[in-house]
């Protein structure tokens, strides 16, 4: 799913960065955001983004740029099976 | 050791800046070694600069460019004194904005940089790799320092030195600067990275072919870092091997700390309170910067045109050389110009202070993440809202506030448009005009001013978005969010010094001789003058008659008459000279029987055909929309250039005429209007 329908307080893993804007994929990978992290959502803020953490590394993103990011979230039924 | 020519694609600018003497950016001896520091944003990097250069800092715009670099002396035991630059902050070599394409540049360019302090934040270690990692590819010499380690600790993660220095090849040293650190360790670790030889790259994840005669390996060609660096395929391998290093050289507490920063999130980035907070510290910037500075500015004020002048003028009239020219020059000319250039020294403290307390605590960051949506409208990231507020108390500062921005194009843009929030100054001659020209509106008036004032922030920023600011593109906020932190004294202490020398040294020539130049025209006499040099009545000065000449360009604005235009002359230097200009240059005319708003009304009303109203309306307009005054004009010199700041001027005296020529036109037509 998108990181932008990503509930709160999940954690995820990044499996794609939109290659549409080559620029923003390259800045997200610089700042940590990549293939393979550990993303969590961890709040919507003003303006209609949100806070996300990688690891210990805090991001403000706007609601675009959490649209670019595909992630992939563990199956509540597989998880608690 | 001397730097090397750089190769022919780089201007000459490059030398100047490398041998430390071509301009006054960096005042080092000539052929002084040229250190650099380089680093991502906040990652310590200016701190880190302040505490090695000590107060000998000089910041000013990079030769050719909006872009600002500090530049200092620095002492290196055993190499003695070298040229120490703190370059804009940047994630990697692949640059995004004017600041970090310098940064690029001049970390790119073979044997134009002797040695390269790379500030890693131990907080944030994966992302200082990345510039680490293009720069260990390439052949120059290295000293990483490890930063934030205080922070590391908090959150459980110990950063070994020893380890980074292994797994790069080179010399790695922990500072904390923002606790007045031992530099003497970076001293000698530069020291010795200066004296030996340049280290060999290292494969970093960038090795591949770059060029036909460079075999598949090669490390040595700096080409291939900058050829690749846009490439997000070629990244996979880069950001494997800051994985790899990330790993490998930290140790991590399983002990998960209470994260004081992501509970303070919760309600200062929320949608709601997020936008209330902020405005509640906007509030309180603007009372500081307004009231605060108020009394302080007054009693300087006070002190210049009583005691000084006073002294000044009863010290030449003991030496007999009172009552002449002498006299007006030092009076009304120089102690009058230097009053008025230090009456602001309070108010920039204050807002130089503001600023670093909200950088340094960590607030600003996230300010822009509230105001980001509002301010994209205009192309501008969440941070200028800052300025932008701070504009509606006094320009000078505002404009100063810029800083806050990392982009030059949005520095540019802001500063190009801050001079149209309406500042305290101007309020004293709305209210004067509105009070004489609309005594039963006044309030009104006064309200449609500060609206018109939004409207031209506005309009001014989609002018420029769709002409001068067309290339600009609008990027989607994308912000490191540091931690809080409890700011430091001393740092804040040192960062507004700076700012307040470096406002004083770009502001004094321009601000003085503008009053000197106002006063020279008010005592030479103007063509058909009664009277001599000094001696002439104000209504036959050069002053009256440049301002009678400059009244035709009214005409269609309906306020062709000298004591306007006379006014506006002085409303260029300090608008809250614009009243005083008006009460002096009538009671000289008109003596005392007239009341100064029944003169300005008379006049207007022979000026303007019989519609005053409409007159003093455009005349408003053009008090909002023109240069505020002259040490907003030292301001956007110090902040984007002369020419940008000309090309602002300009903009401004063009919005200013044709928005005053249209409320006239338009308002003379109206009835209710038409006296």
């Amino acid at each position: 799913m998108k990181l932008s329908d990503c509930p709160t307080e999940q954690l995820g893993s990044v499996v794609a960065v939109s290659d549409r804007d080559p620029a923003l994929g390259r800045r997200l990978g610089e700042l940590g955001l990549r293939v393979g992290a550990r993303v969590t959502l961890l709040r919507r803020t003003s303006g209609g983004g949100a806070i996300v953490a990688i690891g210990d590394d805090r991001l403000a993103l706007a609601r675009v740029v959490l649209r670019a990011v595909e992630v992939e979230v563990p199956d509540p039924a597989r998880s608690g099976a | 050791m001397t730097t090397t020519t750089p190769p022919g694609q780089l201007s000459t600018q490059l030398v100047s800046l490398a041998t430390c003497h071509e301009t006054n950016v960096a005042p080092a001896r000539p052929g002084a070694p040229f250190v650099v520091l380089a680093g991502s944003p906040n990652s310590g990097k200016s701190t880190l600069f302040n505490a090695l250069t000590g107060a000998g800092r000089a910041v000013a715009n990079y030769p050719g460019t909006t872009v600002e670099i500090g530049s200092g002396s620095w002492q290196v035991p055993g190499i003695g004194e070298t040229c120490l630059s703190d370059l804009p902050g940047t994630y990697s070599l692949a640059p995004q904005s004017p600041d970090e394409a310098l940064t690029s540049q001049l970390l790119s360019t073979p044997g134009l940089v002797d040695l390269v302090i790379m500030v890693c934040d131990a907080a944030h270690l994966g992302r200082s790799l990345v510039l680490t990692a293009h720069l260990r590819a390439l052949p120059v010499r290295l000293l990483v320092v490890l930063t934030m380690n205080d922070v590391a600790a908090d959150r459980g993660t110990v950063v070994s030195a020893g380890a980074l220095a292994n797994r790069l090849g080179v010399p790695v040293v922990k500072v904390d600067p923002r606790r007045r650190p031992d530099t003497s360790a970076i001293g000698a670790a530069a020291a010795a990275a200066l004296t030996a030889p340049v280290p060999r790259p290292i494969n970093t994840g960038l090795a591949r072919t770059c060029c036909p005669d460079c075999p598949p390996d090669c490390l040595d060609c700096p080409a291939r870092i900058l050829a690749g660096s846009g490439d997000l395929d070629d990244a996979e391998a880069l950001f494997s091997w800051i994985t790899e290093t990330t790993e490998s050289v930290t140790t991590r507490s399983p002990v998960t700390r209470r994260n004081w920063s992501d509970l303070a999130d919760r309600w200062v980035t929320a949608p709601v309170i997020g936008p209330l907070i902020f405005l509640a510290v906007m509030w309180g910037v603007f009372q500081l910067t307004t009231r605060a500075a108020a009394p302080l500015q007054d009693a300087l004020d006070a002190l210049f045109t009583g005691p000084i002048s006073a002294g000044a003028t009863a010290a030449l009239g003991a030496v007999g050389l009172n009552g002449g020219l002498l006299e007006g020059f030092l009076v009304t000319g120089l102690i009058a110009g230097v009053g008025m250039l230090l009456t602001f020294v309070p108010l920039m403290t204050i807002m130089f202070a503001i600023l670093a307390l909200l950088e340094d605590s960590g607030y600003l960051a996230r300010a822009a993440v509230v105001t980001d949506r509002l301010m994209g409208m205009l192309g501008l990231p969440g941070r200028a809202f800052l300025p932008l507020v701070v504009g509606f108390g006094c320009n000078v500062p505002a404009i100063s506030a810029v800083r806050v921005l990392p982009d030059a194009r949005h520095r540019i843009l802001t500063a190009l448009l801050v001079p149209f929030t309406s500042c305290t100054a101007r309020l004293t001659v709305y209210v004067m005009v509105a009070v004489t020209f609309f005594p039963d509106n006044a309030g009104t008036v006064v309200f449609g001013m500060y609206v018109t004032s939004i409207l031209l922030v506005v309009l001014g920023g989609l002018l420029l978005r769709g002409t001068l600011f067309r290339a600009m593109g609008t990027d989607p906020l994308v912000l490191d969010l540091p931690p809080y932190q409890r700011p430091h004294l001393r740092v804040l202490a040192a960062s507004t010094w700076l700012r307040v020398r470096g406002f004083l040294q770009t502001a004094a020539g321009i601000i003085v001789a503008t009053v000197t130049v106002v006063w020279l025209l008010g005592v030479i006499p103007g063509p058909g003058a009664s009277a001599g040099w000094g001696q002439v009545p104000v209504d036959q000065s050069l002053y009256a008659w440049l301002s009678g000449q400059l009244a035709v360009i009214f005409t269609p604005a309906g306020f062709a008459e000298w004591h306007a235009v006379g006014a506006l002359v002085v409303g260029f230097v300090a608008k809250e000279a614009v009243i005083s200009s008006w009460a002096q240059t009538y009671a000289a005319t008109d003596g005392d029987l007239v009341t100064l708003g029944h003169s300005v009304l008379a006049d207007f009303t022979a000026a303007s055909g019989g519609h005053p109203q409409a007159a003093a309306l455009a005349f408003l307009v053009f008090i909002l929309a023109y240069t505020p005054c002259v040490a907003t004009i030292a301001a956007q010199k110090r902040q984007i250039g002369a020419r940008w700041t000309l090309v602002g001027v300009a903009l401004q005296f063009a919005l200013a005429w044709l928005l005053s020529v249209a409320v006239f036109q338009v308002a003379s037509s109206l009835p209710g209007l038409a006296l």
